[in-house]
């Protein structure tokens, strides 16, 4: 159950990315930040070395880009019907993430 | 120079779409529902509980088929080890396709399950259409070639690919139609170009037969062997031979896998001195498909051949396979190939939709077909899917004839659909249709559970996840039909925004 690990970790990174954009930035009502673009790279980053240092990589890599297109959509839900829950959502997906790599790694 | 390419792009894109998307839908949702194959199959045997090693289950399959079917020329083991079943498929002159299949679990002696082709339908029409062989394969890979066209000039004329990745304005607008085609195509592309490419390459020997001409001439069978190293093959003795206790073969097999497990046996000419048993490898434990193999000879159970894939080429070939089919993928990812697969009828369908979005006012007949071709596509099929579920439940058990009548009422239900279609106007025939599949996902647990005793709460008491999930998949299917519906008739007093420059971009 890599996913656990992957699936918050993931979503925190496109929450993050998303929230470097304008548009969404007005949208969940925040200010600003320079760190969320690289911030949510490096989340994306770090799912993915989860996904592929968890037993066998290539079964590990095929999941994750599954894993990455419901995490996206999951934002996309979140930016339609809860905006403002985004940020609170991204920090929250944040650590699920690590306790949950802390859990299955 | 970008402006003239991105323009030019639109009308392909637009027309490719249009004119292979009902197919490309329907093979879509067949073959999203193809991740699932075996857990349908077992969901319409419930005879089956799936209990014990699937060895076993090799095993009672050999048993009963040395009683009942010595004569056959050959016996097809296929080892489901999702559901612990084994399904037997092996030659009867009696049946109208020439063949049976039988399925066994470990506590089998006797097959009862209602027969029927179970998932494997959907897996089958997903690439064949139920056309003859070789039309639907080829009308299937251009279908698959063309998507693949839709999917590339799509991604050209995204104009804002990056800056509108998050966006869903869900109005019922052309704008909101639009976001949803690129939220569900952009979000999984990496999914929609492997499954599209993957899909291409294991239909090689029907597009593109060029190569094995040039090489092996007329000789298909030398290209076969060569392709397929780890079938043996040996024709009949002609005097009667008695086969050896499996066992002992799969014990070997299993060695030879290292560790890998048994995924199909096929013994050929069982009743005579010549049989030979073949055995592969479970595909469940790596991305290719088909990697290892090992042969027996029948009456000593000695070892006469063993292969290991390890050409290149042929390697490529089968994990390519193995990552569309997906049989080696554990639950999270096969869920993940659903969800995907959704999206990817998501994509086909809100493109149709566009197409006539932008077209809006419009009286012609082009319009008209497409609308209520629409209609009878994207609702009428997964009807016609779910009426085969139901004929499953329905249709007498004892009957040696049902599972044909089972496809039959598949493709009568989808035929009804359309016509109602082409009769009704468009928004009434999505709303109604939407309300018919509601209640035919909706009711079919409490069906399936009236007369087989497995499923809703009784599954949840005994951890019987297969039917759990079965029901569960069913309840949101009907709460989508529904959600469909109410859309369907809301929109009956349009507001709509000034139409936007143009075609979709």
């Amino acid at each position: 159950m890599t996913a656990l690990a992957t699936l918050p970790l993931a979503f925190s990174g496109f929450a993050l990315l998303s929230l470097s954009m304008d548009r969404h930035l007005r949208q969940a009502a925040v200010q600003r930040h320079q760190a969320r673009r690289p911030g949510g790279w490096a989340l994306l980053a770090l799912s993915l070395a989860v996904a592929l240092l968890s037993g066998n990589w290539r079964f590990g890599l095929v999941e994750w880009t599954g894993i990455i297109a419901a995490a996206a959509a999951l934002v996309v839900l979140v930016l339609v019907y809860r905006p403002r829950a985004l940020s609170g959502a991204a920090a929250a997906g944040a650590v699920l993430g690590l306790v949950g790599w802390a859990y299955v790694g | 120079m970008t402006r003239s390419l991105r323009q030019s792009t639109v009308g392909l894109h637009t027309w490719s779409g249009l004119v292979i998307g009902w197919l490309l839908f329907a093979m879509t949702l067949t073959g999203t529902a193809a991740v699932f194959s075996s857990e349908i199959s077992a969901w319409m045997q419930p005879e089956i509980a799936g209990r014990g090693e699937p060895r076993q289950a090799i095993e009672k399959a050999v048993a009963w088929l040395r009683q009942t079917q010595p004569q056959a020329r050959g016996w097809f083991l296929a080892s489901d080890e999702r559901t612990a079943t084994v399904h037997a498929l092996y030659e009867d002159r009696t049946a109208p396709r020439g063949y049976r299949t039988a399925s066994f679990d470990a506590t089998t002696d006797t097959p009862v399950a209602r027969a029927t082709m179970g998932g494997q339908f959907f897996y089958r029409f997903h690439f064949e259409l139920m056309l003859p062989n070789p039309w639907g394969r080829i009308l299937a890979s251009a279908a698959a070639m063309v998507m693949l066209i839709a999917i590339i000039s799509g991604i050209i004329i995204h104009k804002r690919i990056f800056a509108d990745f998050f966006t869903l304005r869900p109005a019922g607008s052309q704008r909101g139609w639009l976001d949803a085609h690129n939220v569900f195509g952009v979000l999984a592309l990496p999914f929609h170009l492997m499954i599209t490419f993957t899909g291409i390459v294991p239909l090689f020997k029907t597009t593109l037969p060029w190569g094995i001409v040039a090489n092996y001439g007329a000789n298909n069978a030398t290209a076969l062997a060569e392709f397929y190293p780890s079938l043996a093959r040996r024709a009949p003795t002609g005097t009667p031979g008695v086969l050896a206790d499996i066992g002992p073969m799969l014990v070997e097999a299993e060695r030879y896998f290292g560790g890998g497990r048994i995924g199909r046996v096929n013994i050929a000419h069982p009743g005579d001195a010549g049989s030979f048993v073949t055995i592969m490898r479970n595909d469940g434990d790596q991305l290719a498909y088909m990697a290892q193999a090992v042969s027996f000879d029948g009456t000593t159970g000695k070892l006469i051949g063993a292969h290991t894939e390890d050409r290149p080429a042929r390697k490529t070939f089968d994990v390519l396979y193995g990552l569309h089919i997906a049989r080696f993928a554990p639950e999270v990812s096969r869920w993940l190939y659903f969800v995907c697969g959704l999206a990817l009828a998501g994509v086909i369908a809100t493109g149709l939709n566009l197409w006539l979005k932008a077209r809006e006012p419009n009286k012609g007949f082009g319009h008209w077909l497409v609308a209520r071709t629409n209609a009878g596509t994207v609702v009428g099929l997964p009807i016609a899917m779910l009426g085969f579920l139901w004929a499953n439940r329905l249709l007498p058990a004892a009957d040696a004839e049902r599972s044909a009548a089972e496809i039959s009422i598949f493709f009568w239900l989808w035929a009804a659909c359309f016509l109602y279609a082409l009769l009704r106007a468009p928004r009434r025939a999505w709303g109604e249709l939407a309300i018919v599949a509601a209640l035919a996902a909706g009711l079919l647990p409490f069906v399936s559970f009236a007369l087989t005793g497995r499923g809703l709460w009784q599954a949840a008491m005994k951890g019987d996840w297969l039917f759990l999930g079965f029901d569960l998949v069913l309840f949101a299917l009907a709460a989508l039909g529904a959600v469909i519906a109410h859309k369907a008739f809301a929109a009956g007093g349009p507001v709509r925004l000034p139409r936007k420059q143009g075609a979709p971009a």
